[in-house]
C-alpha cells in the first residue's frame, strides 16, 4: 500500500468522515421530510392532512421518547404523563381564561411538572424505571375521570373530558409539521454533537460513565427536561387536533405507542421512528375502517413479538457492523 | 498523596476490611494481592468512590474525600478501571476514549489526544468498532486506555489479568510498565503475588481483609 | 362509620387477593403480569353470559377458573419462548393482556359496557364469597409454604438461578403459578362484576392497586407466607386511605 494513503487513515479521520457521513444523511432526511409534507397540504385532501396532523404529533412524542432512550438509556411507559398533563391543562385554562395564549403556559407547565416527576423517577434502576413509570402513567390514566370543573354552575369533565375551541386544520397542520420538523432536527443535530457522547456513554454504563467523571444526576435532569417538554408540547397539540380532551389522553395505547413505534426501527434512528409513528398512525387508521379500534390487536401482536424483533435487529447491527 | 486511614468495610455481619491503612504517592505502583474474597475489590471500591467504608478516612492531598462520590473523585484525578471490563457499548473504541477524553479538554486537543492513546494502547486498528463487539483482551486494553484518558493522577486497576490468556497478559503488563512511566500512582489487584512481580514498588498482601506488607 | 367500616374491610379483602396474585406471580414466575387486569375483565364476561343465558352458576365459576388458568399457561408458554427476561416477559404480558381485552371487545359488540340485568349475587353473599376466596387462597399458601413445596418456593423467591442449579424445576411451578394467579383473578372477576358494569378495562384500577401494595410491601423483603401476610397489612393501609380520600 502506498504509505501516503496508509498514513492518512487516521482514527481521527475515520470519526471525523464517518460524522460527515451521518450529515449528509441527515439533511437529506430533513429535505426529503420537508418535500413530503409540504406535498401533502398542497393535497388539500382533507382527510389526508387531518390523518398526517394526527401522525406528525404521534411522531413528536415518538421523538421526545426516543431522547430519553437513546441518551438516557430509559424506556418510558409513561410518556401520557406530559402528554396528557399537557392536553388536559390547555383545556382547563383555555375554559377558564378563555384566552388561547394560556395553552403556551400549559405547555411548558405541564412540561416542567412532568419532568420532574420524570427526574425523580429516574433514581430507580432501568427495569424498574419502566415498570413506574407505567404505573404512575396508568394511575393517571385511571385517575382523570375524576377531574371535574364547575362553568356557569354546570359540571362538565369526568369521562366525557372537555371540549374547547375549534383551529383551522391547516394551522394546525402547519404547526405540528414545523413542530415535528424542529425537533427532528434538534435532536439529529444533538445525536451528532460531541456534547451527545457524556449521554450516550450514561446511557450504555451509569456506572462506568461515573468512574470516567461524568455527572449523570445533571445529565438525567437535561434528559427529563429535553424529553418532557416536546412530549407535552405534542399532548397540547393533540388536545387542539380534536379540539376535545378525554381521559384518553392518558391512556395505555398512546403510553405504548413510542415503544412500538420504534420496535422495527434501526438503533438511535429518528427516521425510522417517524416512519415507524407515520405507519402506525395509517394502518391504525386503515384497520378502523375495517372494524373499528382492531389495531389495539396490532399494537398487542407487536409488543408480544417486540423482544424477538428488537434482538434480531441487534443481531443484523453487530453482524452488518451497524 | 491518596491515603486511607483505619478504614474498615462490613457487609451485614462481614467484616471485610479491618483497619487499613496505606499510602500511596504519585509516581508509585503498588501491588495488592489476595485470594478471592479478601477484599481486593472493596479496597480499590472504597478508594474509587463506588462505595463506602464503614468507618475510617479517605484523603487526596490531605482533603478528605470519604463522602464524596465516584464521579468527583474522578474529576480529582483518581481512575479506576473495573475488574470485568465496562465499555460503553454502543459507542465506537474512539467515541469511548473521545468522551472521556472530552471532559478534560476542548474539542479538538481531546480528539487528538484520544489519537494518541489509541496508538500508545495499540487500538486505534478497531477504532472505528462498536466496543461491544470487541475481543475480551481488547475490552481490557480499551478499559484502562478509558481509564488513563481521564488524565490521573491516582490509577486503579482492579485485578487487569483476570480472565485474559496469557498473550493478552503480555500485552497488559507491557502497558502497565508504559503507563509507570507517566508519573501517576498505580494500584494493582491480583490473585498472585507472581504475577505483579517486575511490575511494581511494593508488593502487599491482603487475607481476611487486613493488609500486609510483605 | 359501619358501613364505611364493612368497605374498607371488604376493600381489603378484594385488594389483597390481587396483590397477592400480582406477588406470587412477579416472585414465582419472574414477571410483572400485567395481563391480570385484562383476565379479571375474562372472569366478568364469563359471569355476564353465565348469568344473563341463566347458565348454573357454580359451573360458570368453574369455567372461568379453569379457562383463566389456561390462558395464564398459555402466557406463561409465549413468554419462555419470546422472552429472555424480567422486563420483556413484563412487556409481553403487556401485550397479552392488551390482545385479550380487544378480543372481548370485538367478540361483544352489543356495547361498551355491559350490565347484568338483576342483582344476581347480592353483597352480603359476593362479600362472603370474596372472603371465602381469601380464606382459601390464604389456607392454601400457608400448606404450600409448610411443606416440602414451600421450601422450594421459597428458595426459587431467593434466587431463581440457584435453585435451577440445585435441581428445582422452576418452570413448572412458574407455569402452576401463572395459571392459578389468573384463576384466582378470574375467580374476583366472575364474582365481582355482578355489582358493576362490565367493559375490557374493567380490571386495569385493581391490577395497578395490586402492583402498589405488592410494591409496598416487598420493602419489608420478607419471602414465603409471611410476605403474602404483610400484603394484607398493606392492603388494609392502602383502603384506610383512600376510603379517606374518596
Amino acid at each position: 500500500m502506498n504509505p501516503e494513503v496508509e498514513e492518512k487513515i487516521t482514527p481521527l479521520r475515520i470519526y471525523r468522515k464517518t460524522i460527515s457521513s451521518k450529515k449528509r444523511k441527515f439533511a437529506f432526511e430533513l429535505l426529503s421530510l420537508i418535500v413530503i409534507l409540504s406535498a401533502i397540504i398542497l393535497t388539500g385532501n382533507f382527510f389526508l392532512i387531518w390523518l398526517t396532523s394526527l401522525a406528525l404529533i404521534y411522531s413528536s412524542l415518538t421523538l421526545s421518547w426516543a431522547f430519553m432512550e437513546d441518551m438516557g438509556g430509559r424506556t418510558s411507559l409513561g410518556h401520557t404523563i406530559p402528554f396528557g398533563l399537557s392536553a388536559y391543562l390547555s383545556a382547563i385554562l383555555l375554559i377558564l381564561t378563555k384566552r388561547p395564549e394560556s395553552v403556551l403556559f400549559s405547555w411548558i407547565a405541564a412540561g416542567m411538572v412532568s419532568a420532574i416527576i420524570f427526574y425523580i423517577l429516574s433514581r430507580i434502576d432501568r427495569v424498574g424505571f419502566v415498570f413506574i413509570t407505567f404505573i404512575v402513567g396508568a394511575s393517571a390514566w385511571l385517575i382523570s375521570p375524576l377531574i371535574l370543573l364547575k362553568v356557569n354552575g354546570e359540571l362538565i369533565g369526568g369521562e366525557e373530558g372537555f371540549s374547547i375551541f375549534t383551529i383551522s386544520l391547516e394551522r394546525i397542520y402547519i404547526i405540528s409539521s414545523t413542530f415535528m420538523i424542529l425537533l427532528f432536527a434538534f435532536f439529529s443535530l444533538f445525536s451528532l454533537n460531541y456534547r451527545s457522547l457524556v449521554f450516550k456513554a450514561m446511557r450504555d454504563d451509569e456506572k462506568a460513565a461515573r468512574a470516567s467523571g461524568i455527572k449523570i444526576d445533571r445529565l438525567k435532569l437535561y434528559i427529563s427536561i429535553i424529553s418532557c417538554i416536546p412530549a407535552s408540547i405534542s399532548g397540547g397539540l393533540y388536545a387542539l387536533l380534536f379540539s376535545h380532551v378525554s381521559p384518553d389522553s392518558f391512556s395505555i395505547h398512546i403510553a405504548i405507542f413510542p415503544f412500538i413505534a420504534s420496535v422495527f426501527s434501526r438503533d438511535e434512528s429518528l427516521s425510522g421512528r417517524i416512519v415507524g409513528s407515520f405507519i402506525l398512525v395509517f394502518i391504525s387508521n386503515y384497520m378502523n375502517s375495517l372494524l373499528p379500534e382492531s389495531y389495539l390487536l396490532l399494537y398487542a401482536a407487536i409488543l408480544i413479538l417486540s423482544p424477538r424483533i428488537v434482538r434480531m435487529r441487534f443481531f443484523r447491527m453487530e453482524i452488518l457492523g451497524g | 498523596m491518596l491515603k486511607l486511614r483505619d478504614v474498615s468495610k462490613k457487609f451485614n455481619s462481614l467484616m471485610v476490611l479491618k483497619k487499613i491503612n496505606l499510602d500511596i504517592r504519585t509516581g508509585e505502583t503498588i501491588g495488592i494481592y489476595g485470594p478471592n474474597g479478601s477484599g481486593k475489590s472493596t479496597l480499590l471500591k472504597i478508594l474509587s468512590g463506588f462505595t463506602k467504608p464503614s468507618c475510617g478516612k479517605v484523603f487526596i492531598n490531605d482533603r478528605d474525600i470519604t463522602e464524596m462520590p465516584a464521579e468527583k473523585r474522578a474529576e480529582l484525578g483518581i481512575a479506576y478501571a473495573f475488574q470485568i471490563p465496562r465499555p460503553f457499548e454502543r459507542l465506537t473504541v474512539f467515541e469511548n476514549i473521545y468522551t472521556t477524553s472530552l471532559l478534560r479538554s476542548d474539542p479538538e486537543e481531546a480528539a487528538i489526544k484520544t489519537e494518541e492513546l489509541l496508538y500508545q494502547f495499540e487500538l486505534s486498528d478497531v477504532s472505528d468498532s462498536i466496543a461491544a463487539n470487541l475481543s475480551q483482551g481488547e475490552m481490557k486494553l480499551l478499559e484502562i486506555c478509558r481509564s488513563v484518558a481521564t488524565q490521573p493522577d491516582f490509577l486503579l486497576l482492579d485485578e487487569p489479568f483476570a480472565a485474559l490468556d496469557k498473550e493478552n497478559a503480555r500485552v497488559i503488563r507491557r502497558k502497565i510498565r508504559m503507563l509507570r512511566s507517566m508519573d501517576m500512582g498505580i494500584v494493582i489487584t491480583a490473585h498472585r503475588s507472581r504475577i505483579l512481580e517486575g511490575l511494581v514498588d511494593r508488593i502487599m498482601k491482603i487475607e481476611y481483609g487486613i493488609l500486609n506488607r510483605e | 362509620m359501619a358501613v364505611s367500616f364493612i368497605s374498607v374491610i371488604s376493600s381489603t379483602i378484594f385488594l389483597s387477593i390481587f396483590a397477592v396474585a400480582v406477588s406470587l406471580n412477579f416472585r414465582i414466575a419472574r414477571f410483572l403480569n400485567l395481563s391480570h387486569g385484562s383476565i379479571y375483565a375474562l372472569g366478568g364476561y364469563i359471569s355476564f353470559f353465565t348469568f344473563s343465558l341463566h347458565f348454573n352458576a357454580f359451573l360458570g365459576f368453574l369455567t372461568s377458573a379453569v379457562f383463566s388458568f389456561i390462558t395464564g399457561a398459555i402466557l406463561f408458554l409465549l413468554v419462555k419462548k419470546i422472552g429472555k427476561n424480567l422486563l420483556e416477559a413484563t412487556i409481553i404480558s403487556l401485550g397479552f393482556g392488551i390482545g385479550l381485552e380487544e378480543i372481548l371487545r370485538l367478540t361483544n359488540r352489543t356495547g361498551y359496557y355491559l350490565i347484568i340485568g338483576e342483582n344476581v349475587i347480592p353483597t352480603d353473599l359476593r362479600e362472603n364469597l370474596n372472603f371465602l376466596i381469601f380464606l382459601l387462597v390464604f389456607f392454601f399458601l400457608l400448606a404450600i409454604y409448610r411443606s416440602q413445596t414451600g421450601i422450594k418456593l421459597k428458595f426459587i423467591e431467593e434466587d431463581s438461578t440457584l435453585a435451577e442449579i440445585y435441581g428445582v424445576n422452576t418452570e413448572k411451578y412458574a407455569l402452576l403459578c401463572t395459571g392459578f394467579t389468573s384463576s384466582i383473578i378470574a375467580s374476583l372477576g366472575f364474582i365481582n362484576s355482578t355489582s358493576q358494569a362490565i367493559f375490557p378495562a374493567i380490571g386495569w384500577s385493581p391490577l395497578i392497586s395490586g402492583i402498589l401494595i405488592a410494591a409496598f410491601a416487598s420493602i419489608f423483603r420478607t419471602t414465603g407466607f409471611l410476605h403474602y401476610l404483610r400484603i394484607s397489612a398493606v392492603a388494609l393501609v392502602y383502603s384506610l386511605i383512600l376510603s379517606f380520600i374518596i
